[in-house]
């Protein structure tokens, strides 16, 4: 049994689907009511006999709906087209809904005017040329956006792919002899080269000094540094007869990875091979030589400490040769003066 | 309104056929929100399994409590040495590792029996209701386009065995709409019952109840939202879920007429439910406010009786003479006179 009473009181304190509640008031989102607020009177689904007027495209139509079609959903709203002349569909409002209860008609009228009003105004906006749609932001999305595009920076690694790229276009030869590149950076991409080269070139050469005989001194602490061949990776702890608690920094001279087994006089051989080079070419990005700078003083006090100290092995020469071999690939001869070791003085320029 | 229409039969094309069936009484059952809700609550609670917490759990210590004078709350303490634990409070709700308050316990009351006469009645309010097309539209189902509610289908319907069949079915009865707004509603389950087999939501579609047992589930069960029941084994849960009276309800022709043989009419009583008679309704005509204002009512009643709440103002009689007056005869005297005196 249907009666409106009985369902306006379910809807009410109950629950409707369209009944939408803000702070101070409850709407109605039911797209046939007349007022959009949830009301006794102007409930569409409470109301057997209730009428509406909506606009489609421009045209404002009369919805009606009586008890006897109130089963029937599919043809329950009776559409009847208003005149566009706003008074004579007035007219035809007061017309359709004669003897229909005071408040419906009214807001029908009411709401008629009001449409004319809106769509007046839109035609206005429409004249007026206001290009820009006002689109609301919706910040979690923007927010979650923002965030992964952190990430996608992050994860590109733009520096490094900028670096790789630019280096290996270097070494194919594209920019010629135009660059001038600080000496740091130009050895430590020669020494990643060289690094490369060394696992292939060392038992290539055959040396002057093989077959020939050396005395050498007492090992004392060779252990850790004579029987590891390839510690080019590995940090190799300090000779502990050495000064001790002094803690001598890995040694430089290329990259902070590169081995520090090197002998000084190796050592300073590069580090005249570095001044030599300086005024010759140099080509090299200005990146590396930041990790150089900082570990040169400690190197330097690192050789003179271990001046006093430190035996030539067979293993060094070997480098020597492998490391002139692969300067000349480079184009840039260095002389060698092994005699010199002990008397060379650094040059630094920064 | 104690005539009863007719009400047409469609066919699985949504077109009315020649057949109409007299609505059957369930339908003028008196629509009881409070009721069904109450039953449905109750109802809902007969299918939980018992959970508690273990009979030992923070209770495996075996602490003692330090006593007076040690300068700590007298909380029962884990014995012992050489770990962090010893010395530390146990066994107390309040205490780290140690019980909850009442631990659960699964002699816990967990189902409720309804008595049987009001779960009847819970189930014709809620058919009941299923026949209001505004119930059945603020409940949330989308029935802008059906022919008409209750919605009657021949019993070919109950001969379908292809899912194709029905959603075809749907679609033509312009019923789909409430199916895809089930699709729409599918979304996560917020909480930790997503770990626990209920990740997803969605809303509820149509229900179709249909008279014969036959392969009619098998061809709408994999429907999303849509359910299926057969006449004669009414769910209260499924029919008003939640508790919210007005589900889409799309019946068979041969359930529909059942429905006066299960349910009786207000003539007959029930052929299968042993003592049952439709409920009757505390106001035949529950229209109030069209009662009090007809007609009939207007003439039979005595005029209102308007409240004369004219408050009493109390004047000064010191200011105002004549209350004086009233008050004090003596005084017209005595003024008199004075009056006298000033004009000699």
């Amino acid at each position: 049994m249907q009666a409106d009473d009985i369902t306006w009181n379910i809807l009410n304190k109950g629950h409707c689907s369209y009944k939408t509640k803000v702070k101070v008031k409850t709407f109605c989102r039911n797209e046939y009511n007349l007022t959009g607020i949830c009301n006794r009177a102007s409930c569409p689904l409470a109301n057997s006999q209730y009428a509406t007027v909506r606009e489609e495209n421009g045209v404002c139509y009369l919805y009606c709906k009586v008890v006897e079609r109130s089963h029937y959903p599919r043809r329950l709203w009776e559409k009847t087209k208003l005149s566009r002349n706003m008074a004579t569909a007035i007219k035809q409002i007061s017309d359709q809904l004669i003897h229909w209860s005071e408040f419906v008609r009214q807001k029908c009228k009411a709401r008629l005017v009001r449409i004319h009003q809106y769509l007046i105004r839109m035609r206005k906006m429409k004249l007026k040329g206001r290009q820009q749609k006002i689109i609301p932001i919706q910040t979690k999305i923007e927010r979650r956006e923002k965030r992964r595009e952190e990430k996608a920076l992050i994860a590109a690694k733009l520096d490094t792919a900028i670096e790789k790229e630019l280096l290996q276009r270097l070494k194919q030869g594209t920019y010629g002899d135009i660059y001038n590149f600080r000496q740091e950076a130009f050895e430590q991409m020669l020494e990643e080269g060289e690094r490369e080269l060394e696992m292939e070139h060392e038992l290539e050469e055959d040396d002057e000094q093989t077959g020939q005989t050396q005395f050498v001194a007492d090992f004392e602490s060779s252990d850790e540094e004579g029987d590891i061949e390839n510690a080019e990776e590995h940090w190799t702890p300090p000779d502990t007869d050495s000064e001790e608690g002094e803690w001598e920094g890995p040694e430089e001279d290329s990259d902070d990875d590169n081995d520090e087994e090197m002998d000084i006089g190796e050592e300073n051989e590069m580090d005249q091979a570095e001044f030599s080079g300086d005024g010759s070419d140099g080509e090299e990005i200005d990146e590396t030589p930041v990790k150089k700078i900082a570990s040169k003083p400690a190197a330097k006090d690192a050789s003179k400490g271990k001046q006093k100290k430190r035996v030539s092995f067979d293993l060094p020469p070997k480098k020597k040769s492998t490391k002139k071999a692969q300067r000349s690939r480079i184009e840039i001869e260095y002389e060698q003066e092994p005699t010199v070791q002990k008397q060379k003085i650094r040059h630094h320029d920064f | 309104m104690t005539a009863r229409p007719l009400v047409t039969v469609y066919n699985e094309k949504n077109e009315a056929t020649a057949s109409q069936i007299k609505l059957p009484a369930v339908f003028r059952a008196p629509i009881r929100p409070d009721l069904v809700s109450f039953i449905h609550d109750q109802i809902s609670k007969n299918k939980r399994q018992a959970r508690a917490v273990s009979t030992e759990a923070g209770k495996q210590s075996s602490a003692e409590s330090w006593g007076t004078g040690r300068a700590v709350a007298r909380i029962p303490r884990v014995r012992g040495g050489g770990t962090h634990r010893s010395g530390q409070a146990a066994c107390g709700n309040m205490c780290r590792g140690g019980h909850m308050f009442a631990p659960l316990k699964v002699w816990r009351r967990w189902h409720r029996r309804v008595n049987v006469a009001q779960k009847r009645y819970a189930i014709t309010s809620a058919i009941a209701a299923s026949g209001v097309p505004s119930l059945v539209q603020a409940r949330g189902h989308v029935v802008d386009n059906v022919a008409e509610i209750p919605f009657v289908v021949s019993d070919k319907v109950e001969g379908f065995r292809k899912t194709k069949e029905a959603v075809s079915f749907l679609r033509r009865s312009h019923l789909w709409a409430d199916v895809e707004k089930v699709y729409n509603s599918k979304r996560y389950r917020a909480g930790v019952g997503k770990m626990r087999n209920r990740r997803y939501k969605q809303k509820l579609g149509p229900l179709i109840i249909y008279g014969q047992d036959s392969a009619i589930a098998r061809a709408f069960r994999n429907i999303p939202g849509v359910d299926v029941l057969n006449v004669e084994r009414l769910n209260l849960l499924k029919v008003a879920p939640g508790g919210h009276l007005g589900r889409l309800i799309i019946w068979t022709e041969s359930a529909f007429k059942k429905l006066d043989a299960i349910y009786g009419t207000p003539s007959t009583p029930s052929e299968l439910k042993k003592g049952f008679v439709l409920p009757t309704a505390k106001m035949a005509n529950p229209d109030f406010s069209r009662i009090i204002r007809s007609e009939e009512v207007v003439n039979a009643v005595r005029r209102a009786r308007k409240v004369k709440s004219t408050p009493k103002v109390h004047h000064n009689p010191l200011k105002k003479f004549k209350l004086m007056a009233a008050l004090n005869p003596y005084a017209t005297v005595l003024r008199d006179a004075a009056h006298k005196k000033q004009k000699v």
